[in-house]
């Protein structure tokens, strides 16, 4: 159907609206609508995000655990969106269209918010942050804030003018529980995410 | 079937998917209850996001209006369909001589019947959620908004999988890393990833989308060609809203902080193509009818998660795509369907309690019994009348006296009589003894 049409047969039932069936109708709307706020926390916001993200299983980790932890993993290749973590000895590195061969993907956050253990990953780190099975991400410091709303509020100090036709909200590795309610990882996404701070 | 019947096929067999309803069902509405204590004024938050769902909803054209100007200015495509035929035909067009689609959770293309559209031009849709996968290789419709497969047991997935090749056991990691490898090559072969959308935000022309497997980045990011589909009622007015749905949505439905992966898609990448569909499918009869704020539902499930009956029947029992209290409401309303559906309730409140919206589920409940009470009305109407005299209230006495055998009750009262019992009389009634001026100490 065309828009106008469209459009114009909900503005026609709109307009002659019968009276709502419940006994509290809904208040009008707030004059700006509230932020979600938690609870005060005296952890640092650094504190707090590494303990969300370790409840969803996923871990802060150093620089100079990185390589131990890959080798438990058994990593032995990877891609790279970004140079900023150093790839640790003996893992060969991939060429990006290769990165659903690769065992881990390397990329930078754009952001992050401690109180959901969440990364803001932007579209050309995409296919490195999601194909293979462990995402190593880096998380600018000063790109912190607590909350999901303090990012999703202000896009334009982290895009500028024009949004991206993609970003995401990375909360942990990859999980279901559609599997008779038992929880499994590594859908289709990581199986790991390990975090550094820098 | 009616109602009735599929109620108590439900309820006859081993009892299995009662278990597993309960299990879900659970673990859903505990960690609801669990991460709504992790917001500083959670009930606040659900009623400021009720008054500001149906501001958005008494307004929708003129967010659906700004909503496709924002989106064609990224230069997407967005088609309105007034119904699922046009629907399925705009996007089997868009599907025209290409083979395999892939598709990320979304119901409004269930109710539409978009596979065996694109089957019938010729493409294969595969379903990438782990729930949605088995239910369709099984052939079976969803059973839950959030856990399409929450009736099956690990037996049952073994024995779906197998067909498939898998050869493994029931341990579940094996079965998730099957189902990662068997899915993983149809995202990279597909021509076409059709996804549902949880919220669009008109101020940007943004479609936001919530998965925790990472299925919905695959679906949206990797075939060329993007298809979106939504329900016109899924359109919030900006980012502040959408960032308060979607605190609510993860928390309501899959009882976490956040879902795993929320995607926020702005147009077409670069050298591809992306469309979206806005459907209306009857909720315009919603709107503007007492029901009106049944659209201000975001689909999280949560009401299913604690209604005493849906958790006893399942989903599949409510013979629709949507389930549970809210497809209790809405289906007899979108188009017609079985009207009984709205006495699959108990009228406890759970639901209206447990929404993150806070619509009073229960309330609408009984409007849509009152719509469709029809011959129900007049029997009730005769017996107010009955009992509004003296000598007919003593007269309809009598044959409750004699406490007639079930069988003898008359259809329409039958179903109520079954297991209930009059209750013995001992003695004169107390009209009597009052007509013979006993006095009563």
């Amino acid at each position: 159907m065309n828009r106008g049409d469209f459009l114009a047969r909900l503005s026609a039932r709109l307009a002659d609206p019968a009276p709502p069936a419940v006994v509290h109708p809904p208040a009008p709307p707030p004059a700006s609508v509230p932020r979600v706020d938690y609870p005060p926390d005296p952890r640092s916001l650094e504190e707090r995000f590494a303990a969300e993200l370790e409840a969803i299983r996923g871990r802060v980790a150093t620089l100079g655990e990185l390589p131990a932890l890959l080798a438990e993993l058994d990593v032995r290749t990877a891609v790279m969106t970004d140079e900023r973590i150093p790839l640790p000895d003996g893992i060969e590195r991939l060429p990006l269209e290769r990165a659903e061969e690769a065992d881990a993907g390397f990329t930078t956050a754009r952001a992050a918010c401690a109180v959901t253990g969440t990364v803001v990953i932007a579209d050309e780190h995409r296919l490195a942050s999601l194909l293979p099975r462990v995402h190593v991400v880096a998380i600018p410091r000063d790109r912190l804030v607590e909350t999901p709303g303090d990012i999703l509020r202000d896009l334009p100090s982290l895009f500028g003018d024009r949004l991206p036709s993609g970003f995401a909200f990375a909360s942990g590795p990859s999980r279901s529980a559609d599997i008779a309610g038992e929880v499994v990882y590594g859908v289709h996404g990581p199986l790991a995410v390990i975090a550094l701070f820098f | 079937m009616t109602l009735r019947e599929r109620e108590r096929a439900a309820l006859s067999g081993d009892g299995q998917l009662q278990v597993a309803l309960r299990r879900s069902t659970d673990a859903m509405s505990s960690r609801w209850a669990a991460t709504r204590a992790e917001l500083a004024d959670p009930d606040g938050l659900r009623e400021a996001a009720r008054s500001l769902r149906s501001a958005a909803i008494a307004r929708l054209p003129e967010l659906l209006a700004q909503l496709a100007d924002r989106v064609q200015a990224t230069g997407a495509h967005v088609f309105f369909a007034a119904d699922a035929e046009e629907a399925t035909s705009y996007i089997a067009g868009v599907a025209d001589g290409k083979k395999l689609a892939v598709k990320s959770k979304s119901m409004v293309t269930e109710e539409i019947g978009l596979n065996a559209a694109l089957a019938a031009v010729g493409v294969e849709a595969v379903e990438t959620d782990l729930g949605e996968w088995v239910q369709q290789l099984d052939g079976e419709p969803p059973a839950h908004i959030l856990g399409p497969a929450m009736h099956k047991t690990r037996a049952d997935w073994v024995r779906v999988l197998a067909r498939e090749g898998y050869e493994g056991g029931d341990d579940p990691d094996a079965m998730t890393a099957f189902a990662r490898r068997t899915l993983r090559r149809k995202f990279l072969e597909a021509d076409l990833g059709i996804t549902g959308v949880n919220l669009a935000i008109a101020e940007t022309g943004t479609v936001m989308m919530v998965t925790n497997e990472g299925n919905g980045r695959l679906t949206a990011g990797t075939p060329p060609v993007h298809v979106a589909v939504m329900g016109m009622e899924r359109v919030v007015a900006s980012w502040a809203e959408a960032d308060l749905l979607l605190a609510l949505l993860s928390r309501a439905g899959a009882g976490v902080s956040i879902g795993t992966y929320v995607n926020f898609i702005t147009g077409p990448r670069t050298g591809c193509e992306m469309h979206l569909v806005i459907v209306d499918n009857g909720r315009s009869n919603i709107l503007g009818s007492p029901s009106q704020e049944a659209l201000n539902c975001i689909r999280c499930g949560a009401c299913l998660n604690v209604c005493p009956v849906y958790r006893q029947i399942g989903g599949h029992a409510y013979g629709d795509v949507y389930s549970g209290p809210i497809g209790a409401v809405i289906v007899p309303l979108l188009r017609e369907g079985d009207p009984e559906l709205s006495h699959a309730s108990s009228l406890c409140g759970a639901c209206w309690k447990a929404c993150p919206v806070a619509i009073p589920l229960h309330e609408l409940l009984l409007q849509g019994r009152a719509d469709h009470a029809g011959s129900e009305r007049a029997i009730w109407r005769a017996w107010a009348a009955a009992w509004s005299s003296p000598r007919a209230f003593a007269l309809s006495g009598a044959p409750a006296r004699m406490r007639p055998p079930q069988m003898l009750v008359p259809p329409p009262f039958r179903e109520w009589a079954r297991g209930r019992e009059l209750p013995h009389r001992e003695g004169a009634t107390f009209r009597s003894r009052w007509a013979r001026g006993e006095v009563l100490e």
